[in-house]
Formats: structure tokens, C-alpha cells, sequence
């Protein structure tokens, strides 16, 4: 197996191509979104998009049909990674079936997803849309802070209207997926999330 | 052109399709080809391994014994995951079975093959600058797999099936025959070949009985989907051998052994490919009956 000089620059003149289309297309500002609710016990996400391998095992486990894969709108570098899409389903790791353990990240092979305190975690945070909410409209709803399972995160005011602590709120999404609205006042952010630190 | 052996492989890839669907339905096993988990036994793909370590600059420790099991594996079985398993492969080249008489000519020296190098090295170096992995994407099992399993428990089909159908565009649309994808571009498949040092089941000519010289046969270079030249590759052109086989039963006179199976195969099928040799199947017999044939050089193609 022998190599000319000729075959050997082709060959480099390739890999320099190759390297130089994907360099353009890293530049894109699409292929670096921070926005994904991430399921819980994530690490940071500069270190979430290396670990993942896109096995889909978190998609399998999931008991509460709370995850699923990203798709190209999240960002060509996240394709099939696990987001949390809190209408298809709510995340019940700090309350319900995750409680006492995370079963995405029990079973993560890379430790993309690592287990972690459920009181330390904080996937983003509820906000609330009060042109759609039906208790601001004038009809009465307190779904979100009757399913809620934050101490605090929901408040009430005197007229029986929702007020969001996005402070304590763990960002569950189980008041995005309970919320009778449509289309639903409430959506999850990954405003505020505390990811866990990834040890090498 | 579809024969015992086609069949047998198309099924084995539908069963590990079913295996991995009903798998985390009834516990026993999680995951796609990229990785796989039975709970506390965890197997990792090498590519995956590869891209993970190099994107993140370290080899998480978790990750070194799946790792090194499939590596092993791989090394001593080669490619027989792209033949026999992998869904996409099977469907590339059964896709192609209206074009595969129009190679007339023997494959010549294709084991020059290196466009695939200039393909996974930019891939793997632009995880480590970027720490970005999207090639995961255009590993066609897990693609296949990721998208059966999307469309079982979300009842979605995502960004994946752009992907096969990007796949099967880009191989129907090539002008070689068989899986052109895999044995250029597919990363994952590079990666495996590379890997697959000892190999030691691997077609081998018998050049006694070879009619190469004597009819410039090549019946088992035309009709190898890895476009290897059976009849005088080397053991870094066989790396790339998927086991399909059909060099073997193709073969009019025989000449073609399978190491390592010969015995177990050994009468198993015969000839289920009549196509090219067919005209010269009578030439033949009086050939190796008289054991006087017109000599001619090897043309090369």
C-alpha cells in the first residue's frame, strides 16, 4: 500500500477541506443553543454534548414518557439528545415515580447523566403566560398549585391567581403538563438550571 | 440475486431489530448499537468510545472495560456486525440488486480505498476542537434503531429518518455497486475495519482451483459489496470483509474458503448466484475436466 506525493497532498487537501466546512458551519450561532431543558442530574452542557452517544437509553427508561430526543430545531450539535418535553410527559424526580431514584441516570453508560440529590437539582423553571392562564382571564383554575410538589414554588394571591417563585420552582414541568389551557400558559425554560459538575 | 444467504442475514438483522424492541419492554436490555446496558454490564460501541474521549479529552473511567470488550471483539471478528446486523447495510445492498449486473469488469484495486480515512480523521479531529459530535448521527444502525424506538415509546419519528433517507439518496444516486456508503463513508464502518487486526474469519482463495487466469472470472470481486479484490487482497484489504458470504457462494469452481467455517458451511448452499458465471459454466467443466485451458494474462481493470 503505497502513497504517491501526488495522493498524499490530495489526501491532505481533503482532510483540510473536510475540517474547513465543518470550522464555516461551527460558526452558524443555531449549532450552540444553551435553551434545552435537560433531564435531571445533567452535567454542564459544554460537557453534556461530548458525553452523550445518543443511545436513547434515558428515552427508554423514562417511566413518565418525560423524555425525548432532540430534534434539528434544538440545534445540529444536540440532535437526539434527551430533552425534557414536559407536554408528552411530566419529570417526576423530585416527586412520584423518580423520587428515590433517577431512572435516566441510573442507567446513562457515558454518565452524561449522573445521579445526583434530588434537592440539589434544577432542571430550569416554569413561567407563566397570564394572557393564556385561565385564572387571569377570569375563569377559575389552580390546577399547577394543587399538583405542584415544591413547597412555595406556586403561590396564590387573595383572588385565587398563580404566582410563580421561579426561585424554589425545580423546573418539573408537572404544572406545564397539568395545565387545562390551550394552548398551555405555562412553559419550561432552562432559566436558572443547576446542572451537576462533571468529574473527570 | 436475493439467495439462502441474503435471506438468512435480512432475517438476522430483523431479529436483532425485535430483540432491541422488546428488550426494554420486558427489562432485559436497554439501548441502541451506540451503547447498550443490561443494568450493570454496560457495552459501548468504539466510535462512540473514540468521539466520547476525544471530544471531553479524557477516557471516563466508566467506560474503559465496555469499552475494550467490544474492542476486542471486534478485533478478532471484524466487520461482521456491517454484514449481519446492521440494518442499514442490508438495505443498501439489497437496494442495488437492479444494478448489479451492469459491473461487468472485476473491481481492480480498490483497496486504495482511502477516501474513508479523509472522512473519519476530519471527524475526529473536529470533535476535538469543537467538542462537537454530530456524527453520531450518520451512524446508520443507531440511526435506524433510535428512530424504531422514538416511534415506540414517544410515537415520534425525529430528525432520523432525514438522515436514512440522506443515506439512501446519497448511495442509489453513487455509481458503484453494493454499499458504496459503507465502505467509503460510513464512519462507524471505518472504524470497525481498522480495528479488525486478527479477522480470522475471512474468505480464501484456493488459487489451484482458481479460473481467474484461465476465464477472468472475478465472479467473487464483482459481486463483493465491500468492492474488495478477493482474489489478491492482502490482509489490510481484507479488514474491510463483512462475512456476507456471498464471495463463497458465489464462486463457480469452489476456490473460495471461508477460514475459520469452512466445515460448518461446507455444503451448506450451492451456487444460489448463477448470474455471471452462468454462460461460462460449461467452459468450465470441460476445463477442469481436460485441465488444458486457453491461457490469458489478468487484465486489469
Amino acid at each position: 500500500m503505497r502513497i504517491t506525493r501526488r495522493e498524499f497532498f490530495k489526501l491532505l487537501a481533503e482532510g483540510a477541506a473536510a475540517l474547513g466546512i465543518l470550522k464555516i458551519a461551527s460558526l452558524i450561532p443555531s449549532w450552540a443553543r444553551m435553551d434545552i431543558v435537560r433531564p435531571p442530574g445533567a452535567v454542564e452542557e459544554e460537557f453534556f454534548n461530548s458525553l452523550c452517544v445518543r443511545c436513547a437509553i434515558c428515552l427508554e427508561v423514562c417511566p413518565t414518557r418525560a423524555i425525548v430526543l432532540a430534534d434539528f430545531q434544538d440545534g445540529v450539535s444536540a440532535v437526539d439528545t434527551p430533552k425534557i418535553d414536559p407536554i408528552t410527559g411530566p419529570c417526576e424526580f423530585f416527586r412520584g415515580r423518580c423520587e428515590e431514584v433517577m431512572q435516566c441516570s441510573k442507567f446513562c453508560p457515558t454518565g452524561a447523566l449522573q445521579l445526583a440529590d434530588r434537592h440539589g437539582v434544577k432542571m430550569g423553571t416554569a413561567e407563566l403566560s397570564p394572557d393564556r392562564c385561565l385564572a387571569y382571564i377570569g375563569k377559575e383554575c389552580v390546577v399547577c398549585d394543587e399538583m405542584c410538589p415544591v413547597p412555595e414554588a406556586i403561590t396564590l394571591t387573595s383572588d385565587l391567581k398563580p404566582v410563580f417563585n421561579g426561585t424554589k420552582c425545580v423546573g418539573c414541568g408537572i404544572c406545564v403538563y397539568h395545565c387545562p389551557a390551550e394552548p398551555k400558559a405555562l412553559t419550561l425554560r432552562p432559566e436558572g438550571a443547576k446542572r451537576t459538575k462533571w468529574l473527570k | 440475486m436475493i439467495g439462502k444467504i441474503e435471506i438468512s442475514r435480512a432475517v438476522t438483522a430483523l431479529l436483532a431489530i425485535c430483540f432491541l424492541a422488546a428488550a426494554p419492554i420486558l427489562g432485559i436490555m436497554y439501548g441502541t448499537t451506540s451503547a447498550v446496558t443490561f443494568g450493570s454490564f454496560t457495552l459501548i460501541s468504539p466510535l462512540e468510545l473514540a468521539l466520547v474521549s476525544i471530544s471531553a479529552r479524557t477516557i471516563p473511567v466508566n467506560l474503559v472495560v465496555p469499552g475494550l470488550i467490544v474492542i476486542l471483539i471486534i478485533v478478532f471478528f471484524g466487520r461482521f456486525f456491517c454484514g449481519w446486523i446492521c440494518p442499514m447495510g442490508i438495505l443498501l445492498e439489497n437496494s442495488h440488486v437492479l444494478t448489479i449486473r451492469k459491473r461487468r469488469k472485476g473491481v481492480g484495486a480498490l483497496w486504495k480505498n482511502r477516501e474513508k480515512w479523509a472522512i473519519l480523521l476530519p471527524i475526529l479531529a473536529a470533535s476535538f476542537l469543537f467538542g462537537f459530535t454530530a456524527p453520531y448521527i450518520f451512524s446508520p444502525p443507531g440511526v435506524v434503531y433510535r428512530t424504531i424506538l422514538s416511534l415506540m415509546f414517544r410515537g415520534v419519528i425525529g430528525a432520523d429518518l432525514m438522515v436514512i433517507f440522506l443515506i439512501l439518496a446519497l448511495d442509489l444516486f453513487a455509481i458503484h455497486y453494493g454499499r458504496t456508503w459503507c465502505n467509503t463513508i460510513c464512519p462507524l464502518g471505518t472504524a470497525i475495519s481498522s480495528l479488525s487486526f486478527i479477522n480470522f474469519v475471512k474468505p480464501k482463495v484456493d488459487h489451484k482451483r482458481c479460473i481467474d487466469f484461465d476465464f477472468n472470472c472475478l465472479d467473487c470481486e464483482r459481486i463483493c459489496p465491500m468492492r474488495i479484490p478477493v482474489t489478491r487482497a492482502d490482509r489490510w484489504a481484507m479488514m474491510e470483509c463483512n462475512k456476507c458470504l456471498k464471495c463463497w457462494a458465489s464462486c463457480p469452481v469452489k476456490a473460495v474458503k471461508i477460514d475459520g467455517f469452512s466445515r460448518v458451511l461446507h455444503g451448506m448452499i450451492e451456487r444460489p448466484y448463477p448470474v455471471f458465471a452462468a454462460k461460462k459454466t460449461q467452459a468450465q467443466k470441460s476445463s477442469r475436466l481436460s485441465m488444458a485451458g486457453p491461457s490469458q494474462p489478468l487484465s486489469s481493470s
